[in-house]
């Protein structure tokens, strides 16, 4: 069985680093690729799609990053969409409980969740079951 | 010879009396005229929307009202919504100040009706009658004209109408008044009696029980006449003579002191009428029975008693036409000022909205930062507390410290933010700019700026001095300077251009640098917002831009920016 593919995208390393500590506890089947921005994210995704490498399945990604944010990471993701052979679940990870942003995100067919931090070893096993089922 | 003397002294009865009938519609047409201006300046303002002058525009009234206060000749202010309720009643008070008064239901009377069926720029003067208050006529009696125009919010939306009693009385006196001999009738079209210098009383057919020493006269129907049509001729030994009063005659006609009504209806028409008696006739005409002598004698005096009476009646109104143009100036001065302060106030709301979004921009951002480290701890804790593992532990607790390191810059940042919105020091004064820019340069290090690669260069022709913050000027000069430093294009030979000039009047700085520029299409958005940096390689903390468009915005100037990669960026700043 193949490893699930899940990518972190966030600008805070001890987040990254913490996420991935529990992700790794979770599960030894993960495979897990991390990104301090949106825009190095995107460039990962475009070269998955070129060569022909697994996408992730499973994508966390923050809102307010510097170089290209997480709205701006949707927008761009919503133009390769079309090259894409597998789906791709994006959960909006955010400390923001505005609601200006949690109706924004609804104008994004592309967000499966919207996530507000502390991203807990229980939420992160809901989101894993959600997607993968029991196949992780 | 006496009968041809006294045909030519009834001549002379005629062209008097008709000349004093027509020069005191004249003063009535310049009153109508007045009236109807005066609604017109009310008419003219844009109220606010959704217009609450009790509510919510208070503020936006009180002016006006203050104003008010002092216009002795009104009795009533009104403002009528579109189903004749009165939002706003401001009556004088038994002669006193005006004051707010208790709202009342206007929609079945006939200034109500007949004002919304106005169209924009048109005003209606109703019939001249005694106020009445909740249907009873109000004591002492009080002739009253009601003048109505209609209103409109800011978006030409129709809100209701404006009415305003004017008080008649002192202005219907002189009407009457001044003149030794034969009586005076102010009518309305159906010939019922307004004034009279046969009786004390306005309106007297609306006086309860009224015992007139002239035959309780209501109506002139009585004496020949049949309607309001200019006429003059004998009826039982009496000269009559009628004009009818016409708005487009009088000298306040084509005053400039404020825009012409489009058109001004009224409920009636008004008629000046002049009645010589039998009695005053035959004296009149008694001395051409005497000897010539005593003829003459007596023509001079009745002459010069005619002329004296006309020479009052003129000053009077002139005196009185010059009281209604001062206060039209006066409102026409208060409007300018109301002006000013609405647009002073105007300017203030904009500031406090921009401040307001900067504000809120900073506080979700530094929140949001805040609580990114504190999760963070919450998650460590959660971890620490499950792990046995010494290694385990050792791992985690480094990561503490990265934590209270960020939140330390991120108070740094909220102090430094703090710091310079608190500051006193936005007094406006005149700046000479490159003076100041070779003062910022020098905060920079010799390297920095004083490389031959790098250039700053004025191009200050159109403008060279503004007034505004220099300690505001300063900070942003300095981040503009940084910024082309910063991301200078080593490749080339770098400069950055300081341009003055005019937009729409206003002075324009563009700031332009040969740099590095960034991706515009994918940043246009993000550009000025806190903690949003566009080149991986070279640090930064993503303040500077945000800072500078926060001061700028904050002394009512604006900033945008366009940029290529490789080539370049360019700042424009309206100040």
């Amino acid at each position: 069985m193949s490893k699930a593919n899940i990518l972190l995208v966030d600008d805070d390393e001890i987040y990254l680093y913490l996420t991935e500590r529990l992700l790794e506890g979770i599960s030894e089947n993960l495979e897990i690729n991390t990104y301090t921005d949106g825009e190095k994210a995107l460039d990962y995704i475009g070269e998955c799609i070129n060569e022909g490498n697994e996408l992730p399945g499973v994508i966390l990604l923050d809102v307010n990053m510097p170089f290209l944010d997480g709205w701006g990471f949707l927008k761009e993701f919503r133009n390769l969409k079309s090259k894409m052979t597998a789906p791709v679940h994006i959960y909006l990870v955010t400390s923001s409980e505005r609601e200006r942003d949690k109706e924004r995100a609804k104008e994004f067919d592309e967000l499966t969740g919207y996530v507000v931090k502390p991203v807990s070893e229980d939420k992160l096993v809901e989101i894993l079951t959600a997607v993968y089922e029991n196949q992780w | 010879m006496l009968a041809g003397q006294r045909r030519a002294r009834m001549v002379e009865f005629y062209e008097e009396e008709t000349s004093v009938a027509i020069n005191k519609t004249y003063f009535l047409s310049d009153v109508c005229q007045y009236l109807a201006h005066n609604t017109m300046y009310w008419t003219s303002i844009e109220y606010p929307k959704n217009f609450d002058p009790l509510g919510e525009d208070r503020g936006f009234l009180q002016p006006y009202l203050d104003v008010l206060r002092d216009l002795g000749f009104y009795d009533q202010f009104r403002i009528i919504d579109l189903n004749g309720e009165e939002l706003l009643r401001y009556q004088s008070n038994q002669g006193r100040e005006m004051e707010l008064a208790q709202s009342q239901n206007k929609v079945h009377r006939e200034y109500v009706r007949e004002g919304l069926k106005l169209n924009k720029g048109e005003v209606y003067l109703s019939r001249i009658n005694l106020n009445r208050e909740n249907g009873e006529i109000e004591r002492p009696y009080k002739p009253v004209l009601r003048s109505v125009g209609p209103i409109y919010d800011s978006n030409n939306i129709r809100l209701g109408l404006v009415v305003i009693n004017f008080r008649m009385e002192d202005i219907l006196k002189p009407i009457v008044s001044f003149r030794s001999k034969g009586n005076t009738y102010l009518v309305d079209s159906d010939l019922t009696v307004i004034t009279a210098s046969t009786t004390k009383y306005s309106i007297p057919n609306e006086v309860e029980k009224f015992q007139d020493s002239l035959k309780g006269i209501y109506r002139l129907e009585d004496v020949g006449l049949k309607n309001l049509r200019d006429t003059t001729y004998i009826s039982n030994g009496s000269i009559w003579s009628l004009h009818k009063m016409d708005l487009t005659k009088g000298s306040l006609r084509n005053s400039a002191v404020f825009n012409e009504p489009e058109a001004i209806k009224t409920a009636t028409d008004w008629a000046v009428v002049r009645e010589l008696p039998e009695e005053e006739i035959s004296n009149g005409l008694w001395p051409i029975y005497q000897n010539f002598m005593v003829l003459h004698l007596f023509s001079i005096i009745a002459l010069t008693g005619i002329a004296y009476g006309y020479l009052k009646y003129q000053q009077t109104k002139l005196q009185l036409v010059g009281e209604l143009k001062d206060k039209n100036e006066s409102l026409v001065q208060k409007k300018s000022e109301l002006e000013m302060i609405n647009k002073q106030v105007k300017q203030s709301n904009l500031r406090l909205k921009i401040r307001n979004e900067q504000l809120e921009q900073f506080s979700y951002l530094i929140s949001h930062n805040l609580r990114s480290p504190v999760t963070n701890m919450t998650v460590i804790l959660d971890m620490l507390k499950k792990e046995k593992d010494i290694i385990g532990v050792q791992t985690l607790l480094p990561k503490l410290e990265s934590i209270a390191d960020r939140v330390t810059s991120l108070t740094e940042d909220v102090r430094y933010y703090i710091s310079i919105l608190d500051r006193n020091e936005v007094d406006l004064k005149e700046i000479d700019l490159r003076q100041l820019i070779e003062k910022v340069r020098g905060d920079f290090s010799e390297s920095a700026v004083d490389d031959e690669n790098f250039k700053i260069v004025y191009d200050l022709k159109e403008w060279d001095t503004l007034v505004f913050s220099k300690y505001y000027l300063k900070s942003i000069i300095h981040s503009f300077l940084a910024n082309a430093i910063r991301f200078r294009n080593k490749e080339v030979d770098s400069y950055v251009i300081f341009r003055s000039d005019f937009e729409k009047g206003r002075r324009v700085l563009y700031v332009e640098d040969n740099g590095l520029g960034f991706d515009f299409k994918r940043h246009k958005h993000n550009v000025f917002k806190l903690y949003r940096r566009f080149h991986r390689d070279i640090s930064g903390k993503g303040m500077g831009l945000f800072l500078i468009k926060t001061l700028l915005e904050s002394l009512d100037a604006s900033v945008s920016v366009k940029s290529i990669v490789g080539k370049g960026t360019i700042f424009k700043i309206i100040f």
